[in-house]
């Protein structure tokens, strides 16, 4: 369990919504998250998640206009909420504060940072 | 393909929260577009489906979490509460299930594992039923097809049923097809079509197409609008209109490469030019989907008399006119039409709807098939609510002890209720997944001839079905246990320490019920299985009266130019006899206008001489080459073969069969008596002497040999030969040579398929065999499910009986005692079993009259090998549970209380 009781898959989801900026709904989180993060997750796995971050008050989402290629559905759009902001930087400093302190570590014959 | 599967989406609405259902159907579609980009659209459907079956998963998996669908900022329906706590609830007692499956975890995978396969194998034969019975044909309002037929009154009267099968469907003739078309008031519309094969000269290299000779009616009877151009019309139909042809999608994009612009193009067929006017769409067919394109019927046709009837007549109904009104009205125009043309008459008419025509009479077979498997789930329903009985008293004292520290009864019902159905609906979905994954196996497995084969499809009605199947497996497994808990005074199950008691003995009746009742069912299948098997077993022992091994037929389709021309036709076969006797490991070869298995038979009322004069009887008619006999292993039983004596230009000669020399020559020699040849064209019949007669033959397994002469293809000879090569080399390499040699004499000359004879005669009982086969492997497993069932009930109630066996022992009762009180148990079971058995055998088994070949249905030795084979059996499943009574030790025992 990450930060604040959140797992590392909330965390990534929450991480996909910033990194997709203004266009952040249901298929580019996931396409995100397989081409970012690797993982390839089911919708109902990212919407549950989704769901809890909004629960918790880190996301905040807004109906859109339906578009043909979604066979005219409407898409929900994901932006953080300053809480959700905070969270992820204080995530970030608590791990570059990690890194530094381990200093140059040799990772397949690579140096780490 | 590249739309997604529309099942997957309507699941989408059932499966998410109300708080998903705007946007998550659309997420799903994009996603799914770009992956169809990416990696295809079979690893994209395939995802699509794990994604929407996962959803319920996570949602639970959320929930338990305590997320809400839609999270915080989100209005819930204000009125869904009360729903979603039962759900909620529901859910619970779903995991709890789940849980409790886990704690005992043979019980639940013997069950699943068992209602799986049992589902799985009713969902595939389902499958099939649905393709080939259920599904409406691929025309609009299909219903409303019948075929006309005339009833041709003068076959009926006839003793060979051979007459009165074929009188019943008898064809009509163009002109009656125009009576139809203008007065049949009942009917919209009115076609007529007859098949026919044909040579397609595609450019010098010459391939047989398979056409339909149409009347302009079928189309607009069949109401399906063509692709491209226009259908077969009335002018079409004219006397000297030039010929048309509509073509196949299939042939369309395989033949002509889908050519967009083909209307207008021409066909040689049968060197007539056609002009193509019109593609039908993809997915069209008529009759069946082996046809390739349909034309115009040729003048000659057109202009044959009433008493040339070739024609199928096909019809649709007015809507709402019933079938029986409409066969009212055409039998009365049927008597209008004659009382005009005058005349002897005696044709009725006759209408079926067209969904019967083209299925025949597979649907026994199928509905047998289904009734079988249906039985086999109903013996695992019957085992596995055993088994559950067995687990109820198990828990009763938790179930007592629950109800005590509060839980309703009802709750408690709803909790047994809950886990059964959970438990069947894990097996509903393991056996459709079984059924999935053994489908295509299975298609490919059906008989050569079933109709409709290639429509069998897993479609939502399957899917359906499957989820019925396993819903009412739930409610047969599940209802006695949960009313058998319910039913117990909690307080009895509390003091009582799990002993036998009087609602003990009750629940024991309970379960010796359900056991002979799998006993019962068992029997049916197993003696229905063995009819089968037995029937299957004399139909291919059948002696065929020639040697099959190592021969190989083929059909030639010799172009009428040049081959109408005797001498042409006759020099080309002999060409072809003797560079195929020249091919590497040809022991011989043998022309035919019939081979035995390879195509149908033709005879005609022939005028033979006897020792009482002449007399005019039903003879088959076969022509054959000199080496006809010797090729086939056709034995000779009396005066000699055809040889090069026997020409045109020689004394006429034929030769019969055993039967006929019996039953129309008996106690005579028919050697040198006379038969009055086939009328040839312009030539009167010739009286040909007997010189020969040869063994019989059958012509098809299911079939006794009838009356028939042979004549010598030289002093006569049909344009349609078939030609059988006996070789000891693969039959691969063979028939390529075959069809290469052909090629090589003359390239007009459209390749023939070569097949081996034994290949055809096993095909020729395809059916019955895959019908003995399925209903064998089901009655096995019927019965291996009725054996453990004995097994479990008497080995629970032995291990129930523990303490009282132990008592018994140590008050001085030998083993025997032990031993012969379990078997009597079993015993008793069996004879009720069987019993109830034979009864049921009696009456199910009249179903598959009609489907046995020289099989009595009530089969004395049969019958008892039946009851022996199943009583022995069940007294060796109650052997094992006796003989561990007898190793109680009567201090463990006793301790035991």
């Amino acid at each position: 369990m990450g930060l604040k009781g959140l797992r590392e898959f909330e965390e990534l989801v929450l991480l996909s919504v910033l990194a997709a900026g203004d266009d952040a709904y249901g298929a580019v989180i996931q396409n995100t998250l397989l081409e970012e993060a690797g993982r390839n997750s089911g919708m109902g796995a990212i919407y549950t998640a989704l769901d809890r971050l909004s629960q918790r008050g880190l996301v905040t989402s807004r109906l859109g206009e339906p578009t043909p290629v979604r066979g005219g559905r409407r898409k929900r759009h994901y932006i953080l909420t300053p809480a959700g902001l905070a969270l992820l930087a204080e995530t970030r400093r608590q791990r570059e504060t990690l890194w530094a302190k381990a200093g140059p570590v040799v990772m397949d014959g690579r140096t780490g940072k | 393909m590249n739309e997604p599967p529309k099942l997957a989406l309507k699941l989408v609405r059932f499966l998410s929260p109300a708080a998903w259902r705007l946007e998550i159907e659309g997420d799903l579609l994009e996603s799914f577009r770009q992956r169809v980009a990416r990696e295809g659209a079979g690893p994209a459907r395939r995802k699509l489906w794990w994604e929407v079956l996962t959803i319920p998963f996570w949602q639970m998996k959320g929930r338990l979490r305590g997320v809400r669908p839609g999270g915080d900022n989100r209005a819930v329906e204000p009125n869904g509460n009360r729903s979603r706590e039962e759900i909620r609830s529901v859910i619970r007692e779903v995991l709890l299930a789940l849980r409790a499956f886990r704690r005992n975890p043979t019980l639940s995978s013997t069950v699943v594992g068992v209602l799986a396969i049992c589902i799985g194998a009713t969902t595939a034969i389902f499958s099939v039923v649905n393709g080939v019975l259920l599904k409406p044909l691929p025309y609009p309002e299909p219903d409303r097809l019948v075929n006309i037929w005339q009833v041709n009154q003068e076959w009926l009267d006839r003793p060979d049923p051979r007459f009165q099968a074929l009188g019943w469907q008898f064809p009509v003739s163009y002109p009656v097809l125009q009576d139809w078309v203008e007065m049949a008031e009942p009917l919209e519309a009115v076609g007529g079509y007859s098949r026919f094969v044909r040579n397609l000269d595609l450019g010098g290299q010459v391939e047989r197409v398979r056409t339909i000779d149409v009347s302009s009616g079928i189309f607009p009877t069949l109401d399906v609008p063509p692709l491209l151009g226009r259908w077969i019309v009335g002018a079409d139909d004219r006397v000297g209109a030039p010929r048309v042809a509509v073509l196949s999608h299939g042939f369309w994009e395989t033949r002509l490469g889908g050519d967009p612009e083909v209307i207008g193009r021409t066909l040689n067929l049968d060197a007539q030019i056609y002009e193509v006017v019109g593609v039908m769409p993809a997915g069209f067919y008529f009759p069946d989907p082996s046809w390739d394109l349909w034309a115009g019927y040729p003048d000659a046709q057109k202009e044959s008399g009433r008493g040339s009837q070739f024609i199928t007549a096909v019809g649709r109904l007015k809507p709402g006119v019933p079938l029986a009104r409409a066969q009212r009205e055409m039998e009365a125009l049927a008597q209008r039409v004659q009382d005009e043309v005058g005349g002897e008459n005696h044709f009725g008419v006759r209408l079926n709807s067209r969904l019967s025509q083209v299925v025949g009479n597979v649907d026994t077979v199928l509905i047998i098939l289904l009734a079988a498997v249906g039985l086999v789930l109903l013996i695992a329903c019957a085992n596995v609510a055993s088994l559950m009985l067995m687990r109820a008293t198990a828990r009763r004292r938790e179930f007592a002890l629950r109800a005590a520290l509060g839980a309703g009864r009802r709750r408690l019902f709803r909790q047994s209720l809950v886990e059964i159905l959970t438990l069947c609906l894990l097996s509903g979905v393991l056996g459709l997944g079984l059924a999935v994954a053994f489908f295509e196996p299975m298609v490919a497995w059906l008989p050569a001839g079933l109709p409709r084969a290639d429509e069998v499809t897993l479609d939502g009605r399957v899917l359906l079905f499957s989820f019925g199947a396993s819903l009412v497996t739930a409610l047969l497994v599940g209802v006695l246990p949960a009313l058998s808990a319910f039913r117990t005074p909690f307080s009895e199950a509390l003091k009582d320490g799990g002993r036998s008691s009087t609602q003990g003995g009750r629940k024991r009746r309970l379960q010796g019920s359900l056991v002979s009742a799998e006993i019962a069912l068992a029997f049916v299948l197993l003696l229905g299985s063995g009819l089968l098997v037995k029937s299957f077993w004399r139909l291919n022992g059948e002696e065929r009266g020639f040697d099959p091994s190592d021969v190989m037929t083929l059909a030639l389709a010799l172009p009428d130019d040049p081959y109408g021309d005797q001498g042409e036709r006759h020099s080309f076969l002999d060409l072809l006899r003797d560079r195929l006797r020249a091919l590497p490991g040809v022991e011989g070869t043998a022309q035919a206008t019939r081979l035995p298995f390879v195509g149908g038979t033709s005879s005609s009322n022939t005028t033979i001489e006897t020792l009482a004069g002449q007399e005019e009887v039903n003879l088959q008619l076969n022509q054959v080459d000199l080496d006809f006999f010797t090729t086939l292993g056709i034995p000779v039983l009396a005066g000699r073969d055809f040889d090069a004596t026997d020409q045109a230009d020689s004394e006429p000669v034929a030769i019969i069969n055993e039967v006929a020399a019996r039953e129309h020559w008996p106690g005579e020699d028919p050697i040198g008596r006379r038969i009055q040849g086939p009328t040839r064209e312009g030539r009167d019949p010739e009286w040909m002497t007997v010189v020969g007669v040869v063994g019989d033959v059958r012509t098809r397994l299911d079939r006794d040999p009838r009356p028939k002469y042979y004549a010598p293809l030289t002093q006569a000879g049909g344009v349609r030969v078939t030609v059988a090569v006996k070789a000891r080399v693969g039959p691969e390499a063979l028939a390529s040579a075959i069809r290469a040699l052909v090629n090589e004499l003359d390239p007009s000359v459209p390749a023939p398929i070569v097949t081996s004879l034994e290949n055809r005669i096993a095909n020729s009982v395809a059916t019955p065999r895959l019908q003995a086969f399925l209903v064998s492997a089901l009655a096995v497993l019927a019965g291996l499910l009725a054996l453990v069932g004995v097994y479990g009930v008497l080995a629970y109630a032995t291990a129930q009986r523990t303490a009282e066996i132990g008592v018994r022992v140590a008050m001085g009762a030998g083993q025997m005692e032990v031993v012969k009180d379990v078997l009597s148990r079993g015993a008793r079971l069996a004879g009720v079993g069987l019993a109830i058995g034979l009864g049921l055998a009696s009456l199910a088994i009249r179903s598959l009259d009609g489907l046995l070949y020289q099989t009595e249905l009530y089969d004395g030795s049969l019958l008892l090998g039946t009851v022996a084979v199943l009583g022995l059996a069940t007294l060796a499943a109650s052997y094992f549970p006796a003989r561990k009574a007898t190793r109680v030790d009567p201090v463990e025992a006793l301790r035991a209380e």
